[in-house]
């Protein structure tokens, strides 16, 4: 049978399998693509498909699946996002995360649309995709290396062509933080996509492509890659944005008490200032650094002498500020870099990485934990200490091994109390917005189908505007924003050019018809993000059959201990206002009251095939 | 007066340009506040190219900038 | 048209590579651009550019005189090129590339796409006719 050409697309899948030594290479199927467009989509459907329910995430049959979409590596503005997914061996959930860099695009011109990892290699080794060329090699001298560090040393040995990504320490030692690292500072993966590389004994994957791929209308797509780079040139963020990145809106997170301070205790953090955009500039970068064919570079890249040691890092950025930074008192910018540089090279994700460290501070302070059982008597503020625990923590030395697999289960282990303090939503560890003082906010964190993560809705600036102090009437807006941010996981975007500088969300919608020669308007593409997050929902509640409301309520903190200071002193979130939020949320989804999808909804989104192995009431 | 940013969805009359008489000098948050936006809807103010702080007073006839939180991370 | 580079203003976007392979091969595909990035990482934190300034060596070194100055750049006739490949080896800024699917080498034809459209500027021509695409759309946004 004739294969349709795809547009848009490398047009091939690969496949490792490590437990055989077998490298396979598929078509994209033209209907997986219709229908789930990539990135995103292509991992959540094949995890789906492909995953034995109930399989254990750290065994070889967990699979790891790295998707960019078909607006990767295009000249148009943000084209360089990949996914990354595989079951959770933290939450036991949906795992996934997106990068920038240049992996999404190298893999595009190799000619792929996406990788499948899965079984497990006896030894240490990593994956090189060189066009049609694939092989999985030996990696013993890699093995134990900083990711950085790795990178560096590939990119020595198979030359500077190839994108590079890695693991390191913590993902070799199955951290269930631990992410993949690539391009000296980016990050992805932050449900331990790193540990399940690492228990597949997977280093690295290093590709290389010169084949190019197809778009439907080369004219009109350079025409219109020019006219998106033009309107992002003429927005004042252009200018205005830039210089600070993500960093930027560190002192108004403050201003509205939504800041991340001492293990969530508050919302505003007096030093501020010192680890803010500015300072960050002013002190510590020296270049702005940027993902494939970005206009608006937010990697704010820095050097700093820290104590008689020149370190290099890619940040910090926001999330690090505010986990890092406020989360651990440390006030200092210089500091707050070398913090995120440790456990940049040590592979653990900056955002579950600080809110760990700060739950041992927090049991330290409480008497929950001694210093004897940690090791070392940390202090809140104290780098050095925060360095030494990560240290730990990616060797699973000691207290390391305490707090391997995240908050939710250390607080299990450890007791006393401790449960009140783990700052996590259905395993995953809050990231950076402290959202007593902000109920929509809140309810994104509550209902983000991979746990407590701000990457599907963002909705802070609504909670400015409608009021931090409203309950109802806002589960519509985090519905809108957890289909059109995740959309662009699918279309393998970046978002910050439309949700930094105010760039339209209309351009995406002409240039995806005239790449891939498919008539999909903007609708139609949010109602595939609306198909891919009941599916994810779904995948949850086969891997877990109690999966439902009870994952989807806040921490205890949050609705217990009113904020001490900052904007929102006195406020808190309660049990039934929470409830509220969810009714109103399950309700607009067409969900039953438990927050499961309906069969009527399920057939709506075309994914009446779920049934088939879920049962639903 | 320009906005720019997410937030112009907010402001009065989803405008993204306004005059203002003011009767004397005002600084930038009590501009802010004669447009009957919460002050949180702003998170920092341009005036002669130059990034300002809430209490700056722009001379008359001056552009003011005003920059919204961004639609998030 | 005669390119120059601000190597410190380079972010690594690579938005040249692609807008070069999109307006002269059709294509995104950054082994079929003239101008390329390269990244110095972790240390010292850079990048550096390599692009073609028309210094003609190309033209002199061909065995065929295949690469002649056309409107103030060089170009390779590829009807009269054998593939030999030694502009490629002998050109001094390495930018002079070849594609593994082609046996004609290719280079910049001064086209300016690239100064137009790099976001920071960093590619510039030095002769003033082509501007930054910046320019005008920002006047056009006023």
């Amino acid at each position: 049978m004739a294969e349709t050409k795809l547009f848009g697309y490398g047009g091939r899948i690969v496949r490792v399998d490590l437990s055989r030594g077998e490298v396979s290479i598929e078509p994209t199927p033209e209907d997986l693509a219709r229908e789930y467009i990539g990135g995103r989509g292509f991992v959540a459907r094949i995890l789906w498909d492909e995953l034995e329910p109930g399989v254990d995430p750290l065994s070889p049959g967990n699979k790891v699946v790295m998707a960019p979409g078909p607006l990767s590596g295009l000249f148009l503005p943000g084209s360089g996002k990949i996914e990354m997914g595989a079951k959770s061996p933290q939450t036991g959930l949906y795992g996934e995360g997106n990068m920038g860099g240049h992996l999404a695009g190298e893999l595009k011109f190799a000619g792929y649309d996406a990788l499948i990892i899965e079984g497990a290699a006896s030894e240490p080794c990593f994956i090189v995709i060189d066009d049609e060329k694939i092989e999985i090699r030996d990696a013993g001298k890699y093995w134990g290396k900083g990711a950085f560090e790795a990178e560096k040393m590939l990119k020595d040995d198979l030359g500077g062509e190839f994108q590079i990504a890695t693991i390191g320490p913590a993902g070799e030692n199955m951290v269930t933080y631990a992410v993949v690292s690539h391009d000296f500072g980016r990050q992805c993966g932050r449900t331990g996509v790193g540990a399940v590389l690492g228990s597949k004994k997977v280093k690295a994957v290093a590709v290389r492509g010169s084949r190019g791929f197809p778009v439907a209308d080369p004219e009109r797509v350079l025409a219109k890659g020019k006219e998106m780079y033009e309107a992002c040139f003429a927005k004042p963020g252009f200018e205005e944005w830039t210089p600070y990145g993500t960093a930027g809106v560190t002192d108004w997170i403050n201003e509205i008490g939504a800041f991340p301070t001492k293990n969530f205790h508050t919302g505003y953090f007096e030093k501020h200032k010192q680890i803010n955009g500015p300072t960050l500039r002013d002190r510590i970068l020296i270049l702005d650094k940027g993902c494939m064919g970005c206009p608006i570079p937010c990697g704010k890249y820095s050097k700093v002498d820290y104590k008689g040691r020149t370190i290099y890092v890619e940040g910090p950025e926001y999330e690090t500020i505010a986990l890092m930074g406020g989360n651990l008192l440390i006030g200092n910018i210089e500091e707050v870099a070398y913090v995120n540089y440790v456990a940049d090279e040590l592979g653990i994700d900056t955002i579950s990485g600080g809110s760990v460290v700060a739950f041992i501070l927090e049991c330290l302070e409480k008497g929950v934990l001694t210093p004897q059982d940690v090791g070392r008597d940390v202090k809140w503020g104290d780098a050095d200490g925060v360095a030494w625990l990560l240290e730990r923590i990616a060797r699973r030395e000691g207290v390391g091994e305490l707090v391997a697999r995240g908050v939710k289960e250390a607080a299990e282990r450890i007791g006393k109390g401790s449960e009140r303090f783990a700052m996590h939503i259905k395993g995953l560890e809050i990231s950076g917005y402290e959202s007593r003082f902000a109920p929509a906010m809140m309810l994104a964190y509550m209902t983000a189908d991979i746990g407590a993560h701000h990457n599907r809705a963002w909705a802070i600036t609504y909670d400015a505007a409608v009021g931090q102090d409203v309950i109802e009437g806002k589960a519509a807006k985090v519905i809108e924003l957890q289909h059109v941010r995740p959309l662009f996981d699918a279309l393998g975007l970046c978002r910050l050019q439309w949700v930094e500088i105010g760039f339209e969300l209309e351009h995406y919608a002409d240039i995806f018809p005239i790449v891939t020669g498919w008539d999909y308007s903007w609708e139609d593409l949010l109602r595939i993000s609306e198909r891919i997050w009941n599916l994810t929902r779904c995948f949850n509640r086969r891997e877990r059959p109690d999966f439902g409301r009870a994952w989807d309520l806040p921490p205890p903190r949050w609705l217990e201990e009113p904020l001490p200071s900052g904007a929102g002193k006195g406020r808190c979130m309660s049990r039934e206002n929470a409830e509220k939020m969810l009714d109103e949320y399950y309700e607009l989804r067409g969900w039953d009251a438990n927050g499961l999808p309906t069969r009527a909804k399920l057939e709506e989104l075309g994914l009446g095939f779920v049934l088939e192995k879920l049962e639903l009431d | 007066m320009r906005v720019v940013g997410h937030a112009v969805e907010f402001f009065p009359g989803r405008k993204d340009r306004y005059e203002l008489e003011l009767d004397g000098p005002t600084d930038v948050a009590g501009i802010i506040e004669r447009l009957g936006v919460g002050r949180t809807l702003v998170m920092s103010a341009i005036a002669g190219g130059k990034r300002r702080d809430f209490d700056y007073v722009p001379a008359d006839g001056e552009e003011v900038i005003l920059i919204t939180p961004p639609a998030g991370g | 048209m005669k390119l120059a580079a601000r190597e410190e203003l380079c972010s690594g976007c690579r938005a040249c590579e692609l807008v070069c392979s999109m307006k002269n091969f059709s294509q995104p595909n950054p082994k079929r651009s003239a101008v390329r990035v390269a990244g110095a990482f972790p240390a010292p934190g850079r990048f550096s550019i390599v692009y073609c300034d028309q210094c003609g060596v190309c033209a002199e070194v061909c065995p065929v005189e295949a690469i002649r100055k056309v409107d103030g750049h060089y170009e390779i006739d590829a009807d009269l090129c054998t593939g030999c490949m030694v502009c490629v080896d002998e050109c001094p800024h390495g930018a002079m590339f070849s594609h593994p699917d082609d046996d004609v080498p290719f280079k910049c034809v001064a086209c300016g796409e690239c100064v137009a459209y790099c976001p920071r500027q960093a590619l510039v021509d030095e002769d003033g006719e082509v501007a930054w695409a910046g320019v005008e759309a920002k006047k056009r946004a006023v």
